[in-house]
C-alpha cells in the first residue's frame, strides 16, 4: 500500500459520519446534514494534520522558503511570512471570539502592501541582474579549438564545425 | 453539541499555530534563520518587522472581538526601514542601467 494514512483517513471520516448518524437525536433530514457537515470537517482536519506531520517530519521540503533564487535568506521573504502568520492567526482569533468574519481594517491592507511590495520590488531588482548590457556568465570565445570527446573505447571524437 | 462554526474555528486556530510553530521549528533547525541578518539593514528591518508583528498581536490579544488598526507610527517605522533596505540595491540598479551603452537598451 502506497499512501496508508489516506486510508486511515478514509476509514476514520466514514467512522466518525457513522457515530453521528447513528447517536444524534432528530429527523432523518437533520441527521442527514449533520453527518455530512462533521464528515467534510473531520477529513479537513485530518488532512491538515496529514500536512503538519509531513512537514514536521521533512516530508514537504520548507528548506527554500526564505531562500533567494541565487542562494542566501531573504529578509523580505521573512517579512511577509510573519505579517501572513499574525495577521491571519488575529483574523481567527476574532472568528473565535465573535462568530462573524471581521471587517479587514485598511492599515492592515497597508501593512501587507507594504510588505508585499518590499519583497515584489526586491524580486524586480534580482530579476533586473540580467540585463542587457551584464551578462552573468563569460561566453567562450570563438578562436577555442572544439572540444573532444573521448568514447570508452578510447576513440577520439571531435564535434562537427558549424 | 458545539455548533459547526466553533468547531471549525477553532479547529483552523490550531492548525495556524500549529503550522507557525513547525514552520519555525524547522527554519530554526535548518539554520536559515542566521544567514537572514547578514548586514545592518537586514537586522533593521527584522527588528521593525518583529517590533510591528508583536504590538499588533498584543493588541488582538487584549481586545479580540474586532481587527484593530495598525497605528501610523508603526506603518511608518515599517515603511522606513523597508525603503532603507531597498534604496541601495534600487540605487545600483540605477547605475547599472546607466552604464548600458545606448545602442544595447531595447527600445
Amino acid at each position: 500500500m502506497k499512501h496508508p494514512e489516506f486510508v486511515a483517513v478514509v476509514v476514520l471520516v466514514i467512522a466518525t459520519m457513522f457515530v453521528i448518524a447513528v447517536f444524534i437525536n432528530g429527523d432523518a433530514d437533520k441527521k442527514i446534514k449533520l453527518t455530512f457537515d462533521y464528515g467534510l470537517l473531520t477529513i479537513l482536519f485530518l488532512f491538515a494534520f496529514l500536512i503538519l506531520a509531513a512537514i514536521a517530519s521533512g516530508k514537504i521540503d520548507i528548506g527554500t522558503l526564505l531562500s533567494e533564487s541565487g542562494g542566501g535568506a531573504s529578509i523580505s521573504r521573512f517579512q511577509l511570512l510573519i505579517f501572513t502568520f499574525v495577521i491571519s492567526i488575529s483574523f481567527f482569533l476574532v472568528v473565535v471570539h465573535t462568530d462573524t468574519l471581521p471587517n479587514v481594517p485598511a492599515t492592515v491592507l497597508t501593512l501587507l502592501g507594504i510588505s508585499a511590495g518590499t519583497y515584489g520590488l526586491s524580486k524586480g531588482i534580482q530579476a533586473a541582474g540580467n540585463l542587457p548590457g551584464k551578462s552573468p556568465t563569460p561566453t567562450t570565445p570563438s578562436t577555442l579549438p572544439p572540444a573532444t570527446t573521448t568514447s570508452t573505447t578510447g576513440n577520439t571524437a571531435t564535434p562537427p564545425q558549424q | 453539541m458545539p455548533s459547526l462554526l466553533t468547531i471549525a474555528s477553532y479547529s483552523t486556530l490550531a492548525f495556524l499555530i500549529t503550522l507557525f510553530a513547525i514552520v519555525a521549528w524547522r527554519l530554526a533547525r535548518l539554520h536559515t534563520f542566521r544567514a537572514l541578518l547578514p548586514g545592518a539593514r537586514s537586522r533593521l528591518v527584522a527588528i521593525s518587522t518583529l517590533i510591528v508583528a508583536i504590538a499588533y498581536s498584543v493588541q488582538v490579544l487584549r481586545n479580540p472581538n474586532s481587527l484593530p488598526d495598525v497605528s501610523k507610527t508603526l506603518l511608518a517605522l515599517l515603511a522606513v526601514s523597508n525603503a532603507i533596505y531597498l534604496a541601495p540595491e534600487i540605487s545600483s540598479l540605477f547605475s547599472r542601467i546607466a552604464k548600458i551603452p545606448d545602442s544595447r537598451r531595447s527600445p
